[in-house]
């Protein structure tokens, strides 16, 4: 069973930056740049204060959309955004027109988004502006029209704009996170033991709106997003042994493309979204394996009697990395797609598992490493072999996944001592964020 | 001490029954008719009364344990999957899913496949003493259902295991 999610909310966007005179703002001269700068060196500064409601009805939505556009802006950590405690000294605008320049100058900002939300029952229209505080002129204006259903989305829709817009720069702040959890922990009655149940979830990149799109009561574990990020593999045991199954989540359909008796996991798409790495048994142990989609034109790329496992796809789909223990532990290896050109990568390490090949432009593959007791994220750049660390230590971290634009991982820690959750972190190692907090939480995937 | 309490016992049990004959004879039965004593069941016939989630409850086949990272069978080990064998050269109608199991110290991505390593160690040694393949279906597991998630090496130990569930009988 897989359970449908309500597919995108319908927002409609209206840019209203060039066609829009603002009566009361500063007219604005024709060539005045359009991207924010800060002081040399340093990164733009943002404000942003708490949308005016325009209707008492619209109260919650307005701080809602202010409160994770603020928290969108600053996870890229290309502006530095000012924090809300800090704007209580400065005058509340109703309007634009009203917007204190000199006030928002004077705390630093470089930037101020002035936001608001008209609701009319559960629809809303948000209108939202930033401003350049030297020149008092409006870069960016746009109205939003939508319900009122998931707030949020408003806020990572004008993010990921106003992100492309000043920085060139595509944001995450709609993708989406894959992962299993054991938050529900069901028991499954009769049984000798007591079987622990995983089920697959997905939520916002921020942890927001989790929902739950397996129900079977048996493991569901390794989820990972098909590039178009409207599917999502899993390795279920809903038959007894691990199989593949596909997930179409806005259409509540489930493909079980292997299905046939062979034990199948650890299911990774081709970046064009055509082809299905996996490993399986098979054959007796396990190798790695590609075949379509739709589960057609299996053919084998490994042939060794030590284990062959975890594949990930280089961003053209023509190589393949993975992990063998044919040296005696655990270690990264490159394969091409045709099964040739084998080569170890990983030397230096212990253990490693589970590697995880970034997305163009950045040419590297972050994985797993055994650095005492646990493991740390670390990240082998293709080019000129050289390894760097991104955690250190602080509890176990593992099943590092790209973000679609290369500049995160997501990836599990069990650093609080509360279980095993998912945070979020720069490729530099700065910018951890927490995204699960319920249960255990595993092996996350990001979606595009 | 512990002779005292059981004379204590015996007599107490002796006291109940006096009881339980006066009663008896206060209230006098209807003429029993001589019932032959219940047959005993016979082994057979206990096991086919049995459901399979009854059987599974009863673990009849021990836990197979391993060393750190290793499929191999353990020396130490051999002698209860012979037992294990026994019985399932007894019961030749039963399958059972051999799962393998690992402990949470190496990769969760990296222990499906040790754990199946694992169970197809058991199923390979199994087969060795004359058990028919098709009988025998190995699973990983990998680390996914741990007994136990102390960080210690004897909670390790309870995890790096083999488990046996019946599919059938």
């Amino acid at each position: 069973m897989v359970i449908a999610v309500a597919g995108g909310l319908a927002i409609a966007v209206a840019d209203t930056t060039a066609t829009r005179t603002l009566q009361d703002a500063p007219q604005q001269p024709s060539e005045v740049a359009v991207v924010i700068s800060g002081d040399p060196g340093t990164p733009p500064r943002y404000a942003v204060p708490d949308f005016v409601a325009m209707n008492p009805e619209a109260a919650d939505v307005a701080k809602t959309i202010s409160q994770v556009l603020w928290d969108d802006l600053a996870f890229e950590r290309e502006f530095y955004l000012i924090p809300r405690d800090t704007y209580s000294t400065i005058p509340t605008a109703r309007t634009a027109g009203q917007i204190p320049f000199a006030s928002w100058r004077e705390l630093g900002a470089d930037g101020v988004i002035f936001g608001s939300v008209q609701r009319t029952g559960n629809n809303v229209r948000v209108e939202i502006r930033l401003f350049n505080i030297r020149t008092q002129q409006s870069v960016f204006s746009k109205e939003y029209t939508g319900t009122a259903t998931n707030p949020r989305l408003f806020a990572h829709i004008a993010s990921d704009e106003i992100h492309q817009q000043q920085r060139s720069l595509r944001g995450v702040a709609r993708t989406k996170l894959a992962f299993s959890s054991d938050r529900n922990r069901e028991r499954v009655g009769g049984t000798v033991q007591n079987r622990d149940v995983k089920e697959v979830y997905v939520s916002d990149y921020d942890g927001a709106n989790s929902r739950r799109i397996t129900a079977n009561r048996q493991l569901n574990i390794m989820p990972v997003w098909s590039p178009d990020a409207r599917s999502v593999a899993y390795t279920s045991y809903r038959r007894g042994y691990p199989d593949l199954f596909i997930a179409m989540i806005y259409d509540g359909v489930q493909q079980e493309p292997t299905k046939g008796g062979t034990q199948n996991w650890l299911p990774m798409f081709s970046p064009d979204g055509t082809r299905i790495a996996f490993t399986s048994s098979r054959d007796g142990n396990a190798e790695l394996y590609i075949m379509n989609r739709d589960g057609s034109g299996i053919r084998r790329l490994t042939n060794h009697p030590a284990i062959d496992t975890t594949p990930t796809w280089s961003p053209t789909g023509t190589q393949i990395a993975f992990t063998s223990d044919r040296a005696g532990q655990p270690q990264i290896y490159v394969i091409g797609a045709d099964g040739l050109n084998l080569r170890r990568l990983t030397t230096a390490e212990s253990y490693a598992d589970r590697p995880t090949w970034s997305p163009a432009p950045f040419n590297e593959i972050a994985f797993a490493a055994q650095t005492g007791p646990g493991y740390d994220v670390k990240i082998y750049d293709l080019a000129t072999g050289v390894t760097r660390q991104i955690t250190f230590g602080e509890g176990s971290n593992e099943s590092p996944a790209y973000s679609p634009n290369g500049r995160h991982l997501a990836f599990t820690s069990t650093r609080t001592g509360r279980g095993v959750q998912v945070y979020t972190i720069g490729r530099d190692g700065r910018g951890l964020k927490q995204v699960t907090r319920e249960g255990n939480n595993y092996t996350p995937s990001w979606s595009n | 001490m512990k002779l005292r309490r059981s004379v204590w016992l015996s007599t107490a049990a002796l006291l109940l029954l006096v009881v339980i004959a006066g009663c008896n004879r206060r209230i006098p039965p209807p003429a029993p008719a001589p019932a032959p004593p219940p047959k005993p069941l016979t082994e057979d016939e206990i096991f086919q009364r049995k459901t399979l989630a009854e059987l599974n409850a009863e673990m009849p086949l021990a836990d197979v344990f391993f060393d750190y990272d290793m499929s191999t069978i353990r020396e130490d080990q051999r002698p209860v999957l012979q037992r294990n064998a026994d019985y399932l050269r007894r019961w030749t109608t039963t399958r059972v899913s051999i799962e393998g199991h690992a402990d949470a110290r190496g990769t969760a991505e990296y222990n499906l496949s040790l754990g199946g390593r694992r169970a197809g160690a058991i199923r390979d040694y199994l087969v060795s003493l004359g058990i028919a393949p098709d009988r025998l279906l190995a699973v990983s597991k990998g680390e996914e259902t741990p007994l136990c998630s102390e960080e210690t090496e004897a909670c390790f130990q309870r995890n790096r295991r083999g488990h046996f569930v019946f599919t059938a009988k």
